[in-house]
């Protein structure tokens, strides 16, 4: 299939305007009134509060409204599963929860109001280590967790390891009998934050049909709303969610943050209420990627065969666990790699902590479960003798196969793409001395979703979408007008985007998230534009007398034949405009999955223990490319990302206490950092929808790390198993082994 | 932010006798070059002053003049210009590195060089608000039972920051000097002097009083024969501070020391001077053993805290390859 539009790169649909500084966020809008408010966040990581004194406060100058937890008794917000306190109740959890707020004229004022709040503190046990907080014994940190909503399974006795799920296939004993060779090891993981430029930030406006108005920068607004009315229990159709620009998502704006306290202060007050969380309190209170402990055994024969392979998680949940989409992480079980064995077993819990809570970030859980598979892979791929690529190769999964966890897919290219890297990268040249080549693979189906979108053609010559998807940065609404354009034979740039609010788009639209958006996007805009010009060429057959199988479009006209005709001139003729719709209902399990491998090469210094990373390979199972420069940014972002996570990033907590409060501190990589990066797409017919693409924003963020690790041994012969992978780990590990 | 006065200073005068003033009132005051370090500062609730007197708007004192001695620097000569200085380059051998390893290029096109030699520390307790450190008036140094990975491992105690100034080790090994400005008038000392262990006193990095301001450095030429070595080793490749940093100035002829200097950056709370070193190294021929053994003898005494041993071993590693590297 050939076409115009569709497959060729097309500048972004937001570029000119987050250049020049037009595009409106959620801190440009301000409303006559507007109240600031911030929060008093707990110093303690698990304590009573015996007492909150808030008298001094409320006689502060400018103070118009104060909460505490006596206030929002009993309310619980969360994404789907709730368990998060609006404002901390009787007991705190971490530190940096919120235990009080202020809403004044003025965010001075707001913030000297806090210091006048007395609290009385009685501390409690407190537990940090993820692994001791799963086990029976372990301070208690949300007794009441089997009365939470959306909690997947009940316990007998409440525990902190509030989601178990295990999978398991064949029998995992039986299997560790059959293997020659049974390697185990332990993999640590810390927590890093997404880094986005704007914070968390909402403005909340109780108007005066008395609707709840929320401009907020999150990428799910209809779940937003569901959250606001699930929690306060009132209708949904009682908030409006307005569009505003995102800054910046990487998977961390699903969730509602200040939204819930911004409404109560703004029906407290009678005033619009915004909130902007400070970068420091993005550290110590945003909801980071997990942390997590992984203990992987694999049993293989002598040829190198895999038989049995058991992954057991801990991931750290911090004190809540409402900041994801469902309470399970499904991601890390993809610690389960992309081999065929007849037994395994997969156990992943997600685990109460006092420490910050965790949240969602780009490809939730497999940065984590690749990082501990794919290098333990290397590991037992070394221990029988054999090259780690060889060993994969041998191992990987094949058409018919399916995956450790029970997916099944169809298309599989797991051993293309690895040959694909392999060749692109020079795997098999030559190395000079403490020079290390390390691979790693993962793979991610695009999520599903639903969807509506509707295309207006207009007399006045407009062609204009309207959608209630947000556009979260990564391009999706240039997706979307490349295939109205394709569809209508028009030029993108013609076309406008209007983005719905949550009265206007339909309200089950699931958002942004999961690398859903391409593929959900595209077939509703495919159908809508479909739809529209449908209706558009039976007017004219009815108008013009053309028989309709014979029009075609072009641009602002309707051919036929030599004849050409203007659409808008006919439509102002019968003074209204053609609508096309479209309903996606697409969110099922995806037929086909997308693999992606990687090759890192580095250098280590081996007296300081330094590792350049000279050069990072990857390639990817795709379908249909919609934008290429689209597409390649994402590749590029997300191995960035992926550096970061693998060589520099963590946010360091201390007995529940985030030590960093800045971006000095908290380091991601910047360009220096960044070696040359080269992609190989293998790019095939299979894919979803009309046409036919799979994901990419998830896909090349996990690899990385592992690929640098197994790089590292390969140069020095040294296995750092904790993230991330820094001079000083690579510095200790070598003279620990050469004495 | 707490919101604050800022004074754009005319002279240096004005800016010494507002500090004093203020001083005597009791209001916090302080004075900013290029505001890049102390900005995040007060954003992070760090510091919050009364007044903020800015020094930029005083007139000619961000010269960089080559005098036949060698080299005076204005207080508010941004790092940019000291990076980019062709002469300065070229004769003072490793100070353009040194400021072209600080931080960030947007950093070093408003950061000064005062700025840079008076910078508070990036300790991370410090720069939080959820942490009263000893430096900022609470009872203890979280390094020593926290997180020291990035602390100090000589000359600390009771407070184990490092001094976070890339150009500062540079200078020291130049031997420059620095001029200060005060109620009492003008007075010239060796930047070595400039810089306060914690074990004097543990709230301040220097020994500036209240109403002094820096207003000069002066770098003398190198002399005739000599060699430098700068080398930062940071964990992102900009914007970072240094786990180590070693800065050498060799003066030798066929081989043999006649003077060396060897500072340390990033492993104590002042530019640490490597005396035992370089007293060692003076008359020597410069080969592996003897720069291994000056490597040794300057991490003498070095008491690491338990996170942060590995930079006794890298601090070596680098002085060798620096030695090695000068003739
Ligand atoms: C994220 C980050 C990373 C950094 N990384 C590095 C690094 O790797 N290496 C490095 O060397 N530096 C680093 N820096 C520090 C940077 O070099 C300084 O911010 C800059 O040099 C300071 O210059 P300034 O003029 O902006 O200082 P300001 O912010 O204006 O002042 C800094 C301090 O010096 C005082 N001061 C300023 N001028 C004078 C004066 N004339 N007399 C007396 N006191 C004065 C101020 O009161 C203040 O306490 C970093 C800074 C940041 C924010």
């Amino acid at each position: 299939m050939s076409y115009q539009v569709v497959g060729k790169s097309t500048p972004r649909t937001d570029n000119t305007a987050k250049v020049t500084g037009e595009a409106r966020y959620t801190s440009d809008v301000l409303l006559p009134g507007t109240l600031w408010a911030k929060t008093l966040r707990s110093p303690h990581a698990h304590a009573r509060i015996v007492q909150i004194d808030t008298s001094r406060a409320e006689r502060a100058p400018g103070v118009r409204a104060i909460l505490t937890g006596n206030d929002v008794r009993g309310i619980l917000y969360g994404r789907r599963y709730r368990d998060i306190s609006v404002l901390a109740q009787d007991k705190v959890r971490f530190i940096g929860e919120r235990v009080a707020a202020v809403a004044a004229d003025t965010l001075e004022q707001a913030e000297a109001a806090l210091d006048l709040i007395d609290v009385r503190y009685e501390d409690l046990p407190a537990v940090f280590d993820v692994v001791a907080a799963a086990k029976d014994g372990a301070p208690l940190i949300h007794p009441d967790m089997n009365n939470y909503k959306g909690l997947p399974k009940q316990f007998d006795q409440p525990t902190n390891a509030f989601v178990q799920d295990v999978f398991t296939r064949g029998d995992i004993a039986s299997g560790f009998a059959q293997a020659d060779v049974i390697v185990e090891n332990t993999y640590t993981v810390p927590r890093v934050h997404q880094g986005f430029l704007e914070p968390h930030c909402c403005l909340v406006w109780i108007d005066e049909q008395e609707r709840i108005q929320i401009w907020s920068p999150c990428k799910v607004p209809q779940g937003l709303k569901s959250s606001m009315a699930a929690a306060f229990d009132i209708p949904k159709e009682k908030i409006r969610v307005n569009p505003v620009t995102i800054g910046g998502d990487f998977g961390g704006k699903g969730a509602p943050f200040d939204e819930p306290i911004a409404y109560l202060l703004a029906l407290r007050s009678g005033r619009p209420v915004k909130m902007v969380m400070e970068y420091r309190e993005e550290f110590i209170a945003g909801a980071p990627r997990h942390s997590g402990v992984m203990r992987l055994k694999t049993g293989v024969k002598r040829d190198g065969t895999m038989v049995a392979h058991e992954m057991e998680a801990y991931l750290d949940a911090g004190a809540y666990g409402g900041f994801r989409p469902g309470a399970v992480i499904g991601g890390v079980a993809h610690a389960g790699g992309c081999y065929r064995a007849a037994h395994a077993r997969i156990s992943v819990s997600r685990v109460y902590t006092n420490n910050l809570p965790g949240g969602q970030f780009r490809a939730p859980g497999e940065p984590q479960g690749v990082f501990a598979a794919e290098s333990h892979i290397d590991c037992v791929a070394r221990k029988v003798g054999m090259d780690p690529a060889a060993f994969r190769m041998k191992n990987l999964m094949v058409e018919g196969d399916e995956t450790l966890t029970g997916s099944h897919y169809k298309d599989i290219k797991a051993k293309e793409t690895l040959t694909a890297v392999l060749k692109a990268s020079g795997y098999d040249a030559p190395k000079a001395k403490n020079i290390g080549r390390g691979v790693a693979m993962g793979y991610r189906g695009p999520g599903g979703g639903n969807t509506a979108m509707q295309l207006s053609l207009n007399p006045d010559g407009s062609v204009v979408i309207h959608t209630g998807l947000f556009e979260q940065g990564t391009g999706t609404y240039t997706t979307i007008r490349q295939i109205v354009a394709e569809e209508l034979r028009c030029d993108p740039e013609t076309i406008r985007i209007d983005t719905l609010d949550t009265d206007l788009g339909v309200s089950y639209d699931s958002g942004i998230g999961g690398s859903r958006g391409t593929r959900v996007a595209s077939s509703a805009a495919y159908s809508a534009a479909c739809d529209a010009r449908e209706k558009l060429l039976t007017m004219a057959e009815k108008l013009l007398n053309w028989p309709k199988a014979e029009i075609t479009l072009d641009g602002d006209f309707l051919v036929h034949q030599k004849k050409r005709q203007r659409w808008d001139e006919l439509l102002k003729g019968i003074g209204r405009a053609i609508t096309g719709e479209a309903v996606t209902r697409d969110d099922g399990h995806s037929p086909v999955t997308a693999f992606a491998a990687q090759v890192a090469e580095v250098a280590v210094d081996s007296a300081t223990g330094e590792v350049t990373l000279r050069k990072l390979t990857t390639a990817h199972d795709t379908g249909a490319i919609m934008n290429p420069v689209g597409h390649q940014g994402q590749i590029d972002g997300g191995v960035v990302q992926g550096v970061g996570y693998g060589m520099i990033e963590y946010l360091p907590v201390l007995d529940g206490k985030v030590e960093v409060a800045n971006f000095g501190e908290y380091k991601l990589p910047n360009i220096q950092d960044i070696p040359v990066l080269k992609t190989v797409i293998v790019e095939s017919a299979s894919g979803v929808g009309p046409y036919k693409v799979k994901g990419i924003g998830e896909n090349p963020i996990s690899p990385v790390a592992p690929a640098i690790a197994n790089a590292i041994e390969d140069a020095v012969g040294v296995r750092i198993r904790d993230l991330p992978l820094t001079a000083e780990k690579v510095y200790r590990a070598l003279r620990e082994k050469n004495g | 932010m707490k919101s604050f006065e800022n004074i754009d200073a005319k002279s240096v005068k004005e800016a010494v006798g507002l500090l004093s003033k203020f001083h005597q009132q009791k209001k916090l005051a302080a004075v900013v070059g290029g505001g890049s370090e102390f900005l995040q500062l007060m954003k992070d609730h760090v510091v919050e002053p009364d007044y903020v007197i800015n020094l930029k708007t005083i007139p000619g004192l961000d010269y960089i003049r080559e005098e036949r001695g060698g080299f005076r620097i204005g207080a508010l000569a941004k790092l940019a210009d000291i990076e980019e200085h062709a002469a300065i380059r070229d004769k003072l051998l490793i100070l353009a590195a040194a400021a072209g390893d600080a931080a960030s290029p947007q950093i070093r096109n408003a950061g000064t060089i005062a700025g840079n030699l008076c910078q508070r520390p990036f300790c991370w307790y410090f720069r939080s608000s959820n942490f009263t450190c000893l430096r900022k008036g609470g009872q203890s140094c979280f390094t020593v039972t926290g997180d020291g990975r990035f602390h100090a491992i000589l000359g600390a105690g009771p407070s184990y920051i490092v001094h976070p100034s890339d150009t500062a080790p540079a200078l020291v090994a130049l031997g420059a000097q620095i001029k200060i400005a005060g109620p009492a008038g003008e007075k010239n000392i060796p930047l070595e002097k400039f810089f306060l262990l914690p074990s004097v006193d543990y709230r301040r990095e220097n020994i500036l009083n209240p109403g002094e301001i820096v207003t000069e450095i002066f770098v003398p030429m190198p002399k005739a024969g000599s060699k430098g070595f700068h080398h930062k080793l940071r964990e992102r490749q900009a914007w970072d501070h240094a786990i180590v940093a070693v800065d050498t100035i060799v003066e030798s002829s066929g081989g043999v020391v006649r003077n060396a200097h060897v500072v340390m950056g990033g492993v104590a709370p002042i530019p640490w001077r490597a005396t035992k070193a370089e007293e060692f190294l003076r008359g020597k021929k410069l080969d592996e053993a003897s720069a291994k053994q000056a490597g040794e003898l300057a991490l003498e005494g070095a008491k690491p805290l338990k996170d942060n041993v590995y930079k006794i071993k890298l601090a070596q590693e680098l002085i060798q390859r620096g030695l090695l590297a000068s003739v």
